[in-house]
């Protein structure tokens, strides 16, 4: 599956513009203060196209969960640059940052962040109602059919707080999908799951990239799971490898 | 909006507790503000109807006399102009009441005019007597500017009327010379002395007044008092009372007479008055203020609490403007629900407060509680928790809006 390995991540690489979504270049990013100071990102570049899934494998602190936030517009980098399709976006102002990861990014943690006070599809109509492009009538069929592709269809109405780990994590998964973004981003979406539920995640997220032309980024530290990605991008130290 | 409200409704049901009792603290505070100025404004404002009925909108007293040698030395468009210094002499009384009556009829504002002649002289009924204020009246002009007829307690005002030789006293006198309907009452005064038959009994609620001052008809107080022509003053009414301090300053320049608007005659009560209104008042929004205190707490533990749900709801899409509106939002319902109930409840109260039996007596008189209804009760109460509130909410809403999402993510993973 990982036909080009590495080769991906260096900037000359890069041959037509248009299958580019994301690059990365010289991203360091420093954590904490005083003696908790850690240099996570020591200068990351990195290239990625459209409708191809990403694995990002490496030890504990090497500072995957660090350059996934920064890639998904939650943090800003110290120095280096981000642009996505195209548009520099590291430096961009708050309200612009905010607007791209509603249209263009979908975000599935280790811990699924539902509100539990909304059901299942109503989380999943959160990003869509922010967005406010589709009819509420469009939005209730859209967050049925991704309930239904995530396998909760006879759930929907369900309050989060009644659904069992693994189907939480199904639920955040629809609702990353939620606007049909370019890009999803996943920090080890499985790592709290049994076997089973990982398996299927993982699948929902492969299949989200397939044929769609979204891509889908994957910090995870299951081997396995990593090599049904296109692509697996070894990090360590606060740099790829 | 909507889907904002939504997630500040839903946030707040998962705080139900503590929110209702922040909404209660601000239904009682609205509702207390309310019923406080419905009491004090009621007081005050019937306070000024028994000044009214009592001595008019203003008083045409003592002529003056400017001591200063030229008036007026030309017109104003010569730009020139001698201004009015303050030495005045005045002459006690209105020399001619007559003519200035006629002079304030031809005032717009004026309602009504009456002479007075008031003097001092001894009361004697067969079982004691006293001291007494008597106020010669004409009655058909008198009752245009007061409400001596509405202070009738026993008695009659038309047997007043029809004979010269009755008279009204006040119920603290009649009670002190144990004087009834009937009774006959001598009012002395040097060697001039005549006999009057009581028609009438009336309570202003002033207990000076009650205790002293007795109404006969002006020809009578002309023999008593040996005043053949002058008047004390003359009492004024108003269509709009409220305008007396303007027309009454007009009026002086005109009538060359000192001319006493209630508002400056009773300006200590008036001051007491407001001053208690306004204290009142400020205490009430203390109570909004400790409400919204303990909303700002509840919503400060929201924040805290709400931190990963604020974090992937940024992470979203939302926007810090967003999470601000989420966080005034859920201070806008309960300040909203807060307004409505308070205003229901003021409005049961101060209609059950009006009924609440208290006996008044001194600078008024009255056997229930008096209240005022106006809808600038309810507009202020809902100004001051809508600022309180909206205070107290922004603070919180605007850290929750500081949140930045990559921390809250990364330290929960
Ligand atoms: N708030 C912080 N203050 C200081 N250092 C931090 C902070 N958060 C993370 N770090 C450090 O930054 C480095 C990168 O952290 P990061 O979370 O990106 O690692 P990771 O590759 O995601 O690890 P894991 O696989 O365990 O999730 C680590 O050395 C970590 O100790
Ligand atoms: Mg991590």
């Amino acid at each position: 599956m990982t036909d080009e390995p590495f080769t991906e991540t260096k900037p000359t690489q890069s041959t037509a513009a248009e299958v580019e979504l994301l690059k990365a270049q010289g991203v360091r990013r420093t954590l904490g203060k005083d003696e908790a100071r850690t240099q996570a990102l020591r200068g990351v570049d990195l290239l990625l196209k459209r409708g191809k899934s990403y694995a990002i494998t490496g030890p504990s602190g090497c500072g995957k969960s660090t350059l996934l936030y920064l890639l998904g517009l939650l943090d800003r980098p110290d120095s280096g640059s981000i642009s996505i399709m195209g548009r520099p976006i590291s430096d961009a102002s708050d309200t612009e940052r905010t607007q791209f990861r509603n249209q263009m990014l979908g975000f599935v943690f280790q811990f699924h962040f539902l509100l539990p006070e909304f059901s299942a599809q109503e989380n999943v109509m959160l990003p869509m109602r922010r967005l406010g492009r589709l009819s509420r009538k469009e939005m209730l069929a859209r967050s049925a059919m991704l309930m239904e592709q995530v396998g909760l269809a006879d759930k929907m109405t369900r309050s989060t707080g009644h659904l069992s780990g693994g189907e939480q994590q199904r639920v955040a998964v629809a609702r990353a999908l939620a606007n049909e973004p370019a890009l999803v981003l996943a920090d080890e979406p499985t790592g709290n799951l049994d076997e089973r539920n990982s398996r299927m995640v993982f699948e929902l997220l492969g299949s989200a990239a397939r044929g769609t032309g979204r891509s889908v980024l994957i910090v995870t530290h299951n081997p396995e799971l990593a090599t049904r990605c296109d692509e697996t991008l070894r990090m360590r130290d606060g740099l790829f490898v | 909006m909507g889907l904002i409200l939504q997630i500040a409704w839903r946030f707040l049901l998962a705080k139900k507790r503590a929110m209702l009792m922040s909404l209660t603290g601000i239904v009682f505070g609205v509702a207390f503000f309310i019923v406080s100025q419905a009491q004090t404004s009621g007081f005050e404002s019937f306070f000024i109807r028994s000044v009214w009925g009592t001595n008019g909108a203003l008083k045409v007293q003592d002529r003056f006399q400017n001591n200063v040698a030229s008036m007026l030395a030309g017109e104003e468009q010569d730009g020139f102009k001698v201004e009015l210094k303050e030495g005045r002499s005045y002459v006690e009384g209105v020399e001619h009441p007559a003519l200035i009556i006629e002079a304030v009829r031809k005032f717009r504002e004026v309602s009504g005019a009456s002479e007075v002649l008031r003097g001092s002289a001894t009361a004697k009924s067969g079982f004691r007597e006293d001291e007494c204020e008597v106020y010669g009246i004409r009655l058909s002009d008198y009752l245009s500017v007061s409400n001596l007829g509405g202070q009738i307690r026993y008695g009659r005002i038309e047997d007043f009327d029809s004979d010269p030789q009755s008279i009204l006293v006040g119920i603290k006198m009649a009670e002190r010379l144990n004087l009834d309907i009937g009774s006959t009452l001598l009012l002395r005064r040097q060697n001039e002395s005549i006999r009057f038959r009581v028609k009438g009994i009336f309570e202003t609620g002033v207990e000076e007044y009650d205790k002293r001052r007795v109404f006969v008809h002006l020809r009578q107080a002309r023999d008593i008092l040996n005043e053949p022509h002058k008047a004390s003053f003359i009492q004024v009414s108003l269509y709009d009372n409220y305008r007396a301090d303007k027309v009454a300053a007009h009026m002086q320049e005109v009538l060359l007479h000192d001319v006493r608007p209630w508002q400056k005659s009773e300006k200590t009560w008036l001051e007491v008055f407001s001053a208690l209104r306004i204290s009142s008042g400020i205490t009430m929004s203390v109570i909004i203020m400790v409400a919204a205190l303990g909303m700002f707490n509840t919503l400060a533990i929201i924040v805290m609490e709400r931190r990963r749900e604020i974090a992937i709801l940024r992470s979203m899409g939302y926007t810090r403007q967003d999470v601000v509106r989420i966080f005034i939002g859920q201070g806008v319902i309960v300040l909203i629900a807060g307004m409505v109930l308070g205003c229901a409840l003021a409005f049961f109260l101060t209609l059950g407060i009006e009924n609440l039996p208290i006996r008044i007596r001194g600078i008024f008189s009255t056997d229930h509680f008096v209240v005022k209804w106006s809808l600038w009760h309810y507009f202020w109460a809902c100004v001051v928790s809508t600022v309180v509130v909206l205070v107290a909410s922004y603070v919180p809403a605007r850290k929750a809006a500081q949140i930045e999402p990559g921390d809250i993510i990364r330290g929960a993973s």
